[in-house]
């Protein structure tokens, strides 16, 4: 039976547990938890307000269940709930927000690197940093591009045409470029 | 924007530690999931689950209507001669004409009881030599029929045995009391009828779904054991009671399963009185 709601698609998960298995519903959480915990963890300013949002959007899709229509991809779907609790509570707090990332934003050091140390893990966890410190928009665009959406699906979850999402992308690309000192000459 | 600066980024992207959703958020989730599946399930007793129950009932009740108003043909044919009204009125007379004079060498042991006054003892061995059954087999033979199954079945049964042990035993009694012993007989063997019908009323189902299987009929035995319990009872009136008692010891021991009725015991009474009384 398990190997069977393996191989069915998140759609037809979804229509099963709005008939009361419970069990396709495991498989559709086990599918896309981490995925999209990821993405608000990287897209909010602190991991406790991801998990709430997490739980947040899955309570969401629960509730939604009986009313869910298989017209597209079931994970665009539950990454528009996400977006949408996530531009939600940035209103909501957004002073505070503020506040948070100010006094989590170290004095930026320019690192120049002239070899493999550019992807280094102080690169790294400065990466996370920097995306944190994004505009909205571009973060979210930047941050669904790399966990794997097409400029269609984001432009569908962002409710934004496809040419919005790409120069939203460009413009977080060159200010994490800058802010993390990799140059052209360097990557090449 | 160049496809190199578009892979580092990604490199340093990817390179990030992958979180994994926190636990506590699984088990809410899932919680919440497995809660809301037993609303949306939908109920085992909708439309379609009570139009089957009802269609099972009715199925039901047709099949139970039809078996229990069998059509006229049937219960004609299915009816036992032993339910004709005339049959009791016939039966014993008829015993009478079939008896056929002795011709089965007699011993002279035999003849000698013949010669002694009959006693009851001489009735339940000629008896017994009529017999082909152990009583002992028989009854667990007619504990592993349907008693209730075959009601019936068991009068008939009775009827037959009777008869065969009539006509049996009237070769060996002819030269005894016949009349006396033929009284014996029918008495038992209406008695026999008369508790039969008393406690089950066949109906027409029950012929119709009887078993066609010879069954040792059940109630023989206990007609034996009737027969010496009136002799006892009958001492007992007459005030024989050493006899009575001797004649009780051995029915004790021919059947010890048997004493745990209200006829017996009262009979292990009164010869308990008598006894203590003579004392």
């Amino acid at each position: 039976m398990t190997l069977f709601l393996g191989l069915r698609n998140d759609d037809s998960l979804m229509k099963a547990y709005a008939r009361g298995e419970a069990r396709a519903f495991n498989e559709l959480y086990s599918r896309h938890k981490d995925g999209l915990y990821r993405f608000l963890l990287r897209a909010s300013p602190s991991q406790t307000i991801a998990e709430d949002l997490a739980q947040e959007t899955w309570a969401s899709v629960i509730k939604r269940a009986s009313a869910y229509e298989a017209k597209g991809y079931f994970k665009t779907w539950l990454y528009t709930v996400a977006r949408h609790k996530l531009i939600d509570l940035l209103r909501s707090q957004s002073h505070k927000i503020q506040t948070q990332v100010q006094s989590d934003t170290e004095v930026e050091e320019r690192v120049v690197s002239h070899d493999n140390e550019a992807l280094s893990e102080l690169n790294v966890h400065r990466l996370l940093e920097k995306i944190k410190q994004l505009p909205a928009e571009q973060r979210e665009a930047f941050v669904l591009k790399e966990e794997g959406f097409s400029l269609a699906e984001i432009s569908s979850i962002t409710h934004v045409e496809q040419e919005t999402v790409k120069s939203r992308i460009r413009y977080a690309r060159t200010r994490l470029r800058n802010d993390l000192g990799i140059s052209k000459e360097v990557v090449s | 924007m160049s496809t190199k600066e578009d892979k580092t980024l990604s490199q340093l992207y990817q390179q990030a530690e992958n979180p994994k959703s926190p636990e506590k958020v699984d088990n809410y989730v899932l919680a919440l999931a497995e809660q809301e599946a037993e609303n949306m399930r939908p109920s085992r007793f909708g439309p379609q689950t009570v139009a089957a129950v009802a269609s099972a009932c009715v199925l039901v009740l047709a099949v139970s209507f039809v078996f229990n108003n069998p059509s006229e043909d049937l219960q004609r044919n299915t009816t036992p001669a032993a339910y004709q009204p005339q049959f009791e009125q016939e039966s014993a007379p008829a015993v009478r004409l079939q008896a056929k004079p002795v011709s089965s060498p007699v011993t002279s042991s035999a003849k000698g009881q013949a010669l002694s006054p009959r006693s009851p003892d001489t009735i339940t061995e000629a008896k017994a030599e009529t017999e082909t059954h152990d009583p002992r087999t028989e009854m667990d033979t007619s504990r592993a029929y349907d008693i209730g199954g075959a009601a019936s079945l068991h009068e008939e049964s009775v009827e037959e045995a009777v008869t065969e042990s009539r006509t049996s035993t009237m070769s060996t009694l002819e030269r005894q009391d016949n009349n006396n012993a033929v009284r014996h007989l029918k008495k038992s063997a209406k008695q026999a009828l008369s508790d039969d019908n008393a406690a089950t009323e066949v109906s027409p189902a029950n012929v119709v779904s009887m078993p066609l299987r010879m069954s040792p009929p059940p109630r023989e035995k206990q007609k034996l054991d009737t027969v010496e319990l009136e002799h006892i009872e009958a001492l007992l009136e007459q005030k024989k009671y050493a006899e009575a008692s001797a004649q009780f010891t051995r029915f004790k021991e021919r059947y010890p399963t048997l004493l745990d009725t209200p006829r017996i015991r009262s009979i292990i009474e009164t010869l308990a009185t008598h006894s203590t009384q003579d004392k």
